[in-house]
């Protein structure tokens, strides 16, 4: 019965990507992104009028949190690996994208550069704030389900926090996305992942010159599912028994059809 | 004429002089009539000077005189072959620009099946004629903002890409990339049309010449982008157009509501199949084996395990059907089982919340499941061995003591499709205790209620594999309903897409197991049970991807 086994296996191997075809929504046109049954992430696109004097522009888009994540920690005990501490991540944005631009590469070239961010961030300091991983650690809540904390804890779990959103496309810095055009505008785009949260959205775009910023501007959008995938999910949500005897009702359904289906086909 | 056929015999001549008032109507009709064609023949030209009137020459040519282009003959201008008639204005153009010309000539514009029907461009259809300006101005046709605009009038052209092969939708398609939309919002320093395909010497993809031959791609990219990634070239798409060989199923994707996930549903549908099939050949629920490959394609883990609840139910449904229908579902010990069942769902439930505030008390399951795993498993392979190899017995295995000392307790009950007369106490309590377990472990627990089955309470294999469906239709839909109710986390969705493979799979499932011999099904199961044994063992050895992660909160409570 391997079979079947490697049957399926082939089907995944055959998969070449789960990246589907993305259209790009203009932030500025459009504030609101449909789910639908079709959605496979989308590309938005950002753009505007740089400040006189901006020489690079970071932007900041923050999607909706919910409430905690529960994360554990896994450890060698004996020869086993197993979960050996639980945490309670409180604070946390449900999506955190973070693009820059490089004065120098602006966008057309491989950027070996990669410090605008920190340049960016010494400057932000001069407000009380930071954009980056230290941006999460600093608004993070770290809650410790068995046993008390122990000094510096937070940035570790942070660090493990970050690279499992960042895997499935939810949290990232990308420096050199963004493009200042010689008339002084700048665009770039930011990849709503498919995992992206239902909710509102914040795009914060910060104009810098060498050593302070000039100005800061904030828009909003919605992510929220539409059509059935939102009538399914609402009624899964709001009328759970009545949800629910409906997928039970539809599985016995299905399952009769079927054998009644292949007694008649089958000829036997 | 119309007054005199007004005339009245008996009118004096005094009367016939002055008009009546319809004849007054008649005569301003008659004068507006005059005047129309007075001003209709007047705005007319004479036929000898028809044609296009000229405007004023402006822009980079504005210098020139008629002449340069027309010929001194005025009369040969409306010829077809005349002066900057179609056949003649590429060459004349080419008099002056002539490396434009030249790199023309060779352009699929040019030569392309289309050229010989006269449906391609000139140069005037791009550049205008008499207001050329300079390509950088704004105003021109050809300038950045304005190509796709000046390509689309023949490119979304229905009437004319009836004629030819050309791609319906490239210009439209454009309009939706980064680049499209960037122009849309005037930012001009991206590429358009012409920067990829060329503008004089525009190629079709498939020729090794063009720009956008695949083979050149990256090279094209690289005339703007200083470095071309793999991702870049990857989304560099037009619809229609042949950069990206993906085959159209391969593209499909599905975005399941609740498991919030675009995943290809010919996948989903593909594993249930499989789970489907082990379902109607072993009588289990393959929750086991449907949940982690659920969880390994992109579905979050609570949604994988619930809406397998909701999956398995179909699938079960399907094979007890089936099952019925062969003899092999005895519901009367199938109730008795599941009302133990749930009995010892509700306990072990209970039980959990009150191990789990113990502490690690979710590794200590995973041990306990590989050491159940790893007993039954290697039981069944060697007595289904044993039975294979010496054919010539029985092929139910034996009933042991246990057997014996439960048909001597109370409650008697007859079993006729099992051909048991046992007491009801034992199937409930081998359900109380496949409950307990099952509720432990967060799976239905069909693959360890069928060794049970068989080689506890002593039931025929293939009865057993059909009873045992019929539990399953009953305890996976509680189950489903539970999740449905408690944790929201059933994808109705994602279920449908399971069922249309899981109920094909369990009927192949079914006609399988009835070309098996019982030892051979319960081989088989064995192996299944060793290789997920196996799988968690490795799991449990060996260091994980992330060390740390998304904690799992157990279903079932």
């Amino acid at each position: 019965m391997r079979h079947p086994i490697l049957f399926a296996l082939a089907l995944l191997a055959s998969l070449p990507s789960f990246a589907q075809q993305q259209t790009v929504t203009s932030v500025a046109g459009d504030r609101r992104v449909s789910v639908t049954l079709t959605f496979s992430g989308q590309e938005l696109f950002l753009h505007g009028q740089t400040p006189p004097g901006t020489r690079s522009v970071v932007a900041v888009m923050e999607g909706p949190g919910a409430g905690g994540v529960r994360l554990m920690e896994k450890g060698r005990v004996a020869l086993f690996w197993m979960g050996v501490r639980q945490y309670r991540l409180i604070g946390v944005p449900g999506l955190y994208l973070v693009d820059a631009s490089c004065p120098e590469c602006n966008g057309m070239r491989a950027c070996p550069h990669g410090s605008e961010i920190e340049a960016a961030n010494k400057v932000f300091a001069l407000h009380g704030f930071v954009v980056g991983k230290d941006d999460i650690s600093a608004r993070a809540e770290l809650e410790g389900l068995s046993g008390a904390l122990a000094a510096g804890e937070l940035t570790r779990i942070v660090d493990g926090f970050w690279t499992l959103q960042s895997g499935r496309g939810l949290y990232g810095v990308h420096q050199n996305t963004i493009r200042i055009n010689p008339e002084g505008k700048f665009y770039h785009r930011l990849t709503l992942p498919t995992e992206a949260p239902e909710g509102r959205y914040s795009v914060t775009t910060y104009f810098l010159a060498a050593d302070r910023l000039l100005a800061t501007e904030t828009s909003e959008l919605f992510v929220r599912k539409s059509g059935l995938v939102a009538w399914l999910s609402r009624l899964a949500e709001r009328r759970a028994f009545l949800y629910g005897i409906l997928c039970v009702g539809i599985a016995i359904a299905a399952g009769w059809l079927a054998g009644t289906l292949f007694k008649r086909g089958g000829g036997h | 004429m119309i007054l005199v056929s007004n005339l009245d015999p008996r009118t004096r001549m005094g009367d016939v002089m002055r008009p009546s008032r319809s004849n007054r109507i008649g005569l301003f009709f008659f004068l507006a009539f005059l005047a129309g064609i007075f001003l209709v023949a007047r705005a007319t030209p004479a036929p000898a000077t028809r044609g296009k009137v000229p405007a004023p020459l402006a822009g980079v040519h504005a210098a020139l005189a008629c002449t340069e282009c027309h010929g001194a003959d005025a009369e040969a201008v409306g010829n077809p072959t005349g002066p900057v008639s179609r056949a003649d204005v590429v060459g004349r153009c080419g008099r002056c620009h002539a490396t434009a010309l030249a790199t023309f000539k060779e352009s699929h514009h040019a030569t392309g099946p289309a050229a010989a029907e006269g449906l391609t461009p000139t140069c005037v259809s791009c550049h205008g004629s008499h207001t050329i300006v300079r390509n950088a101005e704004t105003a021109s046709p050809v300038s950045a903002g304005r190509v796709p605009l000046t390509c689309s009038r023949c490119h979304e052209d229905p009437s004319l890409l009836r004629h030819t092969d050309l791609p319906y939708s490239a210009v439209e398609g454009f309009e939706h990339t980064f680049h499209g939309v960037a122009l849309a919002h005037g930012i001009t320093d991206v590429a358009t049309c012409a920067t990829c395909h060329g503008a004089h010497d525009v190629l079709p993809a498939s020729d090794p010449r063009s720009r956008v031959n695949p083979a050149n791609l990256e090279r094209t990219c690289a005339t703007c982008h200083k470095a071309v990634t793999a991702e870049m070239l990857a989304k560099v798409r037009h619809p229609d157009g042949p950069v990206e060989k993906v085959s159209f199923l391969s593209r499909l994707r599905l975005y399941f509501p609740v498991a919030g996930a675009a995943v290809n549903p010919l996948l989903i549908s593909g594993l249930g199949a499989l789970v489907g099939f082990l379902s109607g050949l072993f009588g289990v629920g393959g929750g086991f084996l449907m949940t982690p490959l659920l969880i390994f394609i992109g579905i979050p883990a609570a949604v994988a395990a619930a809406t397998d609840a909701a999956q398995i139910t179909a699938g079960a449904t399907s094979g007890a059907l089936s099952h019925s229908r062969l003899g092999n579902v005895d519901f009367k010990m199938g109730l008795v089982i599941v009302a133990g069942g749930w009995a010892g769902g509700f306990v072990g439930v209970q039980l959990v919340k009150v191990l789990r505030n113990l502490g690690n008390f979710d590794f200590f399951l995973k041990l306990v499941y590989v050491l159940v795993l790893g007993f039954i498993g290697s039981t069944m392979f060697l007595e289904g061995l044993r039975a294979w190899r010496g054919r010539s017995g029985s092929s139910e295995p034996g009933r042991g003591r246990l057997t014996l000392f439960f048909s001597r307790l109370p409650l008697q009950v007859e079993f006729p499709k099992c051909g048991l007369r046992t007491s009801a106490i034992l199937p409930f309590a081998a359900g109380f205790l496949v409950g307990v377990l099952a509720a432990f472990l967060g799976v239905g627990g069909g693959f360890i209620m069928l060794p049970t089955m068989i080689y506890i309470i002593g039931i025929p294999t293939r009865v057993a594999v059909g009873t045992d469906l019929f539990q399953i239709v009953l305890t996976s839909a509680n189950v489903s309903l539970q999740q449905a109710i408690t944790n929201h986390t059933v994808d109705l969705l994602l279920a449908v897409t399971l069922f249309a493979g899981s109920v094909i799979g369990a009927q192949f499932g079914v006609l399988a197991s009835k070309r098996l011999r019982g030892e051979q099904i319960r081989l088989f199961l064995a192996i299944i049970v060793l290789v997920v044994m196996a799988i968690l063992l490795y799991q449990l050895l060996m260091p994980p991807t992330h060390l740390i992660d998304f904690a799992r909160t157990g279903g079932g409570h």
